[in-house]
């Protein structure tokens, strides 16, 4: 295979001699790109403390979430990637490269180095591990919390097991795409030989606002969706939904939380020919404005029992309906969805996009399981999506500071 | 020369006595008829032991040398039991030995007649022999991996064997009478001494495998007294066991065995107590010795531990063989020393918070020596190597600062190195050998598949383009690199459809398209002799060609680019669909190019050479999957490929490719 192979040059130059042309006198760290020095500016979102960053932190524009199957056999191996990934995670976030900025010639580069000059885009980078991990490979078996179970069949279920599960998950947040695709392939570069991707998902625009300061955003429907999320503002919420407290089985999990992500395919060109009148009713808000039918504000309160000529305001399979905390038994998610779009179908030529969405909790079983599995019956909405991918991944807590990595209460 | 001496003396003469007794004896009664079997059974045992000898030798080399250490370490600490136990045993009976052995012969011969008792005597002396030769063999496979041995320690073994059968044949004929008290008291005193230097180097080897830090401070310095590398050394290293400079633990453990042992032996006949009471005595001796070496390790460990946080001060300050390295994000790489001692050095390292840092090499000069990677923060490791004096440089990638001087002084205790550069030199002609192997039979194979093209039968010429295959996929990277001007050999051989104009396409493809898409013979007999001209001229082209380390490693990460590019995604043979051969091949070549560096990449870093070759075992477990004798070339083709199967493979090539990127700049400037 002749063609475009002249990345490496084998036998630079001719015959017989070649040997010390492609080496020789160069000598080893001799191009050095800049020193290590402060980071470049650029909004830094920290890296370490009591909770990971990337949950309660206001929702970056841009998503790269990756799961990851680990192939090695061993814990240490296992541990030290787990290592390896947390010193990484502290030099990205902060806008440096992965390890040395040394370069040798003889070596690829440590980093990547599509993000320089970029800066730090609020990136953060947050792991998770997934109910098999705590298999029998890694004598993690009796560490497993009981919660973290695989998520039940769903009525209406259509999942791609290509696109669910993982043993380790990595959600990388920036307001900059390259920022979080290079968090992405990097872990995965650092991982070769002890894990590999399992699937992966870009997401372009931010879905969820976590924070009051934020307007919520318009998903690919055209509507407001999340005007109730939790938000970063809410400490009594965060510890009351999000948080996972002294009620744990496991204590490694202690201040960690459970993520459940889901990936949301909508059926956009019908839900493009649907009347206006019919995608409200299905939504139960305004598509203008946001607000509650009936209401007049995005934010106004959101009154369940309004009727209009005997009839309820809020349509009894109305979306909003059947996922208000109200309808819940006061249960409520942190939502840090995405937008996100494949391309096409090649078998349809409709387009593969969606929400991937991604939410934090403190019981999956009561919160994500129980709220899906009623939405998944009733809720009107079925008709214009499907849930194609699925996983639940156990969020450890924050990391203390440099020298702490993921789960090192799990190998320590 | 004269330990080995002593040992095949002594060792070769407790044989040589046992079975010139047992054949004295067999003369006496008239049963020389046995006399062939039990030298046949003399014969086999010395044959077996050379074999063990021998086997254990190539293991060791075998072995990465923290494991050859280690192995050492085992063998030479066996040899010091085995000789203490030895001497104890033979001081107390060595009177007894005659009268006893000729009892058990004759109990041999009366217990039963005729072969029976011929099998009895012939076991008596192969065992007599085994025991013994055992004995001298990791004896003397110890003493061989003392510093300094080498062919007149050879000599030296093979004198005192010489000996010893020569005293034996004497035993035989009657005409020497030995005092064997005397002389197995003044040899027992001369082994003692050379046992006590096999216990200082088992300390040592214990050390550079890995399993002994303790005591690695310096003492005292006779390199004054006796210089490095004069006759005064030999002697004090060879017959004393005793280095010019030895560390605190040497010391002590060479006392602790000379002083007791030699005691026990020496102790004249005459002024002979009760064994009870000799052996307190030296135990008394021992626990003395022992008790005055604690004192003096603290004593010294008091003094040095300030001269070791200090700045380097080089010459006053004593030593040790152990560097402990911290790794923090305030100070960077900081060595608990600068000055080592020469011989293995072990570093230690440990990364507190230093986020930027994931690996520490020793350099010297631009070369590494020894490295250690995966070392993010929380976590530690460890790498050892062979330095002589000099200056080093201690390399921290990322660090702040990065760099720091390491000086090294004295003298290197153990034999030269084989030299990483000689095993560069060697795998880049290893290559060379094998590029030319497998160009020659390309050759071959090429004209056999013009020969069928200009034949009619097309299954045949189809099998024969597969048959060829292999040769060139192997070395393809090799191909690749004569690029003259628009003159490609690659494109000559093995363009695909499209990658040149049509006008000008030949090669390998352009006969796969006519064998495997439009199955017919025809058209291709000119391109089956511009296949094999090509061919001819890609031999000619590498006949005289010479390989640098660095090129090996990038044609081997070639190699699997190759796999990873164009054959997983099923590019390369769109008409055969043979691309999983190809596969195997790529990866057979990349394997045979990094197997000729792996014995230098083993000496500069181990764990690195282990990844890869466990990588590369994990592979071939991947391709031997798609083995199936179903099909003429023995794989599954592109077409019964599942997605799942190109994912696993497409994992264990990358498992590979990453770590092998990192191999060139290792054995760039080494």
């Amino acid at each position: 295979m002749p063609s475009g192979s002249s990345r490496r040059t084998f036998l630079t130059a001719a015959l017989g001699t070649a040997g010390a042309v492609a080496t020789g006198g160069a000598g080893f760290g001799v191009a050095r790109a800049t020193e290590p020095g402060p980071a470049p500016a650029g909004a830094v979102v920290g890296f370490y403390g009591a909770h990971q960053a990337g949950i309660a932190t206001s929702a970056q524009e841009h998503l790269a979430f990756a799961a990851f199957d680990v192939t090695t056999g061993s814990a240490d191996e296992l541990a030290r990637l787990l290592g390896t990934w947390a010193a990484a995670a502290a030099q990205l976030t902060k806008g440096r490269p992965v390890g040395a900025v040394e370069t040798a010639p003889d070596a690829p580069p440590i980093d990547t180095g599509e993000v320089e000059g970029l800066g730090a885009a609020q990136l953060t980078i947050t792991v998770g591990f997934g109910p098999t991990l705590f298999d029998d490979r890694f004598g993690l078996a009796s560490r497993r919390p009981a919660a973290l179970a695989e998520i039940p069949a769903l009525p209406g279920d259509t999942l791609d097991p290509a696109r669910s599960g993982g043993d380790l998950c990595v959600q990388a947040c920036a307001d900059d795409p390259q920022v979080a695709f290079h968090t992405m392939r990097n872990f995965a570069r650092l991982a070769r030989g002890t894990a590999v991707l399992r699937w992966s998902q870009l997401g372009f625009g931010r879905t969820a606002s976590t924070s009051t300061a934020q307007d919520t955003p318009r998903n690919l429907m055209g509507f407001k969706d999340g005007t109730n999320n939790i938000k970063a503002e809410e400490p009594h919420d965060l510890a009351r939904h999000v948080w996972v407290g002294d009620e744990t089985d496991q204590a490694w999990l202690r201040g960690g939380s459970y993520l459940v992500a889901r990936r949301i395919r909508m059926l956009i060109e019908s839900w493009d020919t649907a009347a206006l009148a019919e995608q409200e009713r299905v939504l139960g808000r305004a598509k203008g404005t946001g607000a509650p039918l009936g209401e007049r504000r995005e934010f106004d309160p959101l009154d369940l029992t309004a009727t209009k000529a005997g009839m309820p305001l809020i349509d009894r399979t109305a979306h909003i309906r059947l996922a208000a905390p109200a309808t819940n038994a006061g249960r409520k998610l942190l939502r840090r969805g995405y937008s996100y779009t494949d391309g096409i179908d090649a078998s349809t030529g409709l387009l593969d996009a969606g929400l991937f969405f991604l939410a934090y909790q403190n019981d999956p079983v009561s919160q994500f399981v129980a709220i899906q599995r009623r939405l998944a019956r009733h809720d009107a909405l079925n008709e214009y999506i499907r849930h194609t991918g699925s996983a639940l991944f156990a969020v450890p807590p924050g990391l203390s500071g440099p020298g702490d990595w993921w789960g090192r209460d799990l190998f320590g | 020369m004269v330990p080995t001496l002593v040992i095949g003396l002594r060792e070769g003469l407790e044989a040589a006595l046992i079975v010139g007794i047992i054949a004295a004896f067999l003369r006496e009664q008239g049963r020389r008829d046995l006399l062939r079997a039990v030298l046949a059974g003399v014969g086999a045992a010395v044959l077996l032991c050379l074999g063990l000898g021998l086997a254990l030798q190539a293991y060791s080399r075998s072995l990465p040398q923290k494991q050859q250490e280690g192995l050492e370490t085992v063998v030479g600490a066996l040899a010091v039991v085995m000789v203490t136990y030895m001497v104890i045993w033979m001081r107390r009976h060595s009177r007894e030995l005659k009268g006893s052995l000729e009892g058990q012969a004759a109990g041999a011969l009366a217990a039963g007649a005729g072969s029976r008792a011929g099998a009895a005597l012939v076991l008596m002396a192969f065992l007599a022999v085994i025991r013994e030769g055992f004995e001298t063999v990791v004896f003397l496979l110890a003493a061989f991996q003392k510093p300094g041995s080498g062919s007149a320690a050879g000599l030296g073994a093979v004198a005192g064997l010489a000996v010893a059968v020569g005293l034996g044949y004497g035993v035989y004929r009657g005409g020497v009478r030995l005092n064997l008290s005397k002389f197995f008291r003044a040899t027992g005193l001369v082994l003692v001494v050379v046992a006590s230097g096999l216990v200082v180097n088992c300390l040592h080897t214990a050390h550079e495998a890995g399993w002994l830090d303790a005591g690695q401070a310096g003492t005292f310095d006779l390199t004054w007294l006796v210089r490095p590398g004069s006759v005064q050394s030999s002697l004090l290293t060879g017959m004393l066991g005793l280095q010019p400079r030895p560390v605190l633990v040497e010391l002590v453990g060479w006392l602790v065995y000379l002083v007791p042992v030699g005691l026990f032996v020496a102790w004249p006949p005459a002024a002979r107590t009760s064994p009870r009471v000799q052996l307190r005595a030296a135990l008394a001796a021992g626990v003395a010795i022992a008790l005055a070496a604690g004192l003096l390790t603290l004593g010294i460990t008091r003094r040095t531990e300030p001269d070791a946080a200090a700045a380097p001060v080089t010459g006053t300050t004593i030593a040790g063989r152990v560097v402990t390295v911290t790794v923090t994000a305030a100070h960077g790489c900081v060595p608990d020393t600068t000055s080592l001692r020469a011989g293995g050095v072990t570093v230690k390292i440990r990364n507190v918070d230093a986020t930027a840092v994931t690996e520490v090499e020793v350099m010297d000069g631009e070369r590494i020596l020894g490295e250690k990677e995966n070392l993010p923060p929380g976590f530690s490791g460890r790498f050892a190597m062979r330095l002589d004096a000099g200056t080093y440089t201690l390399y921290c990638p990322g660090a702040t600062p990065e760099r720091r001087a390491l000086s090294v002084t004295g003298t290197t205790t153990v034999v030269a190195d084989a030299g990483v550069a000689a095993l560069l030199a060697q795998a880049g002609t290893g290559y060379a050998d094998y590029v030319r192997t497998q160009t020659a039979a390309l050759v071959t194979a090429a004209e056999r598949l013009a020969a069928t093209l200009r034949g009619t039968d097309l299954a045949a010429a189809q099998r024969a383009y597969i048959a060829a295959r292999p040769y060139y996929e192997r070395i393809e990277p090799v191909a690749e690199s004569f690029v003259v001007g628009t003159d490609s050999i690659d494109v000559d051989l093995d363009a695909r459809d499209g990658d040149v104009p049509p006008a000008s396409w030949r090669g390998f493809h352009r006969i796969e398209k006519a064998l495997f898409a439009r199955q017919t013979l025809a058209g291709t007999r000119a391109y089956g002799t511009r296949l094999v001209a090509d061919a001819q001229r890609l031999a000619a082209l590498t006949a005289t060609l010479t390989y640098a380390p660095t090129e090996l490693a990038n044609g081997a990460q070639e190699l699997l680019d190759e796999v990873a590019a164009s054959k997983i995604t099923g590019e390369e043979e769109r008409y055969s669909r043979i691309d999983m051969l190809d596969v195997a091949d790529n990866v057979q070549g990349a394997q045979q190019a990094f197997s000729r560096l792996r014995p230098a990449l083993q000496r500069i870093d181990p764990a690195l050479a282990t990844t890869i070759t466990t990588g590369f075992d994990a592979l071939d477990r991947e391709i031997a999957r798609l083995r199936t004798d179903a099909n003429p070339s023995g794989y599954l083709l592109y077409g019964q490929l599942d997605a799942g199967v190109k994912r696993a493979l497409a994992a264990a090539v990358k498992a590979v490719q990453e770590p092998l990127s990192r191999v060139a700049s290792k054995v760039a400037d080494a």
